[in-house]
């Protein structure tokens, strides 16, 4: 059995349409490897088609159904249109994962903090979840059990030293979760977060950069390992999207191996 | 006035900044209440400076600031993004830019910042939900700058208080307040404000303190 054999139930997805922001590379690939095998049709929106069409490619190598449509979530008419593509093609949605963010930016305490990086952090964490939320919202409210999912961070949590702004929109999107979960209960839809802690490619590069900064990562991580993309943050994805979860809302599911124990 | 006295600016407008602000004059403070007509660095850094100038060192810092939007009332469906970016943003923003204005202020005297939002930031609520994310962006992005200013010897807090109305109990699912009633900003708030600024708070930061009487009791 491989690391995501456990993944491939299809029945828990089939028939659901998924759109996954952000899902090129890293934590949204993984997540929409893991909702494609457990039977949803995935759309990967994403900014660059370069990452975007091979990420689809892959997924339908594998024998499911995967679409790449360029999205950059920083656009709302770019929300807009890829849901309306989602539809046209699939006939309906039943979840969006809104996982891209921009380039968080060198470490820096806020008074030194970059204009650029703090707009683009706000338009595609924060406006892009209000976007991606209103305009999905008359597709979610016609299906079953339909949700929506934010990615967030432990730093969302506790906030970041090195990076206080990310933390500030991560912890944003967590109260918009809650608040949608509350104001969306009475139409059926449901709204959380995970918090995960996985290898992506900023993480690589981060590895290579300082080469101690992985023992001291897995040392201070009870599980003893940095998350897996799929495997790992992608099985909770599938358990949020699908019936299993038809009775949570409103909540942050930190997959982080332990490492955050706050909540 | 004393110029002994400590000096807080006070940043927002309305009621709850005015009674903050008759609630620490009322302990002996120097106030410099800051209006926000535009949020940008640059308008903050020169409105510090002139309140440096003419009323002495800053010790301590209050951003009680939020967009008229954001505590109107609405559906996410009917909000307009232009809303949303002046309820949200322009609420987390204002936060954002102050404390990057404030810092050197603060480096100075050694002071402290405190951020006053909403108990919704923590628990969300429906039809309000652009302002439960600003409030929630705040209170982690207090966190971040506590974290990195403690070295200078600022402490950085939160105070959440209760949105005041039955009906925004019912849009949170919190309890009615132990105690009764929502905040008295002047008597209620105040004092915990200055207790913040006080050397009996010296070890106090990157906290939020709950000041709703005790409704929201998660923590």
């Amino acid at each position: 059995m491989s690391d995501t054999d456990f993944l491939s139930t299809p029945a828990l997805l089939l028939g659901r349409t998924v759109i996954v922001t952000g899902a090129g590379q890293g934590v949204g690939e993984g997540i929409a490897r893991a909702l494609a095998g457990a039977g949803a049709n995935v759309v990967i929106a994403a900014r660059r088609i370069e990452t975007g069409e091979p990420a689809a490619q892959a997924i339908r190598d594998r024998g499911h159904r995967a679409i790449c449509l360029p999205c950059d979530v920083a656009l709302r008419a770019d929300i807009e249109r890829t849901i309306d593509e989602t539809v046209a093609q699939f006939g309906a949605l039943d979840v969006v994962v809104h996982n891209a963010i921009s380039a968080v930016g060198p470490v820096a305490e806020v008074q030194d903090g970059d204009d650029d990086i703090w707009n683009g952090l706000v338009q595609t964490a924060l406006r892009a979840s209000f976007n991606c939320a209103q305009l999905a919202l008359p597709h979610l409210r016609e299906r079953e059990n339909s949700s929506l999912i934010l990615l967030t961070s432990p730093a969302g949590v506790e906030g970041s030293a090195d990076r206080a702004t990310y933390g500030a929109v991560k912890a944003g999107q967590r109260a918009l979760a809650k608040s949608l979960a509350r104001e969306w209960g009475p139409l059926g839809i449901r709204v959380n977060c995970i918090g995960p802690v996985a290898m992506t490619p900023a993480m690589t590069k981060a590895y290579l950069a300082n080469p101690h900064l992985e023992e001291r990562l897995n040392a201070r991580t009870p599980l003893g390992r940095i998350g897996d993309p799929e495997a790992d943050i992608g099985a909770v994805a599938v358990f949020l999207a699908s019936d299993m979860a038809r009775y949570v809302t409103g909540q942050t599911i930190t997959v982080d191996g332990g490492g955050f124990l706050g909540l | 006035m004393n110029a002994d006295a400590r000096h807080a600016v006070i940043v927002g407008d309305g009621l709850l900044a005015a009674d903050l602000a008759d609630g620490l004059r009322a302990r002996g403070y120097r106030i410099s209440p800051l209006a926000v007509r535009e949020v940008s660095r640059a308008v903050f850094v020169d409105a510090l400076d002139r309140v440096h100038a003419e009323f002495g060192p800053i010790d301590l810092v209050v951003h009680a600031h939020a967009h008229p939007l954001a505590t109107r009332p609405g559906d996410i469906a009917n909000l307009a993004e232009r809303d949303w970016i002046d309820a949200c943003e322009s609420t987390l923003d204002s936060a954002y830019r102050l404390a990057q204005a404030v810092h050197p202020h603060l480096v100075a005297t050694g002071g402290h910042m405190v951020f006053l939002v909403p108990t919704i930031a923590l628990s969300g609520a429906a039809e309000y939900a652009a302002f439960a994310t600003a409030a929630e962006a705040i209170r982690a992005l207090a966190k971040g700058i506590a974290k990195t200013w403690g070295k200078d010897g600022i402490t950085v807090n939160t105070i959440a208080y209760a949105l005041g109305s039955d009906g925004d109990t019912a849009k949170t699912s919190l309890a009615p307040p132990a105690l009764g009633r929502i905040a008295d900003f002047e008597a209620d708030i105040a004092p915990v404000v200055a207790l913040l600024d006080s050397t009996d708070a010296h070890f106090v930061t990157g906290t939020t303190l709950v000041l709703d009487g005790g409704s929201w009791m998660a923590l």
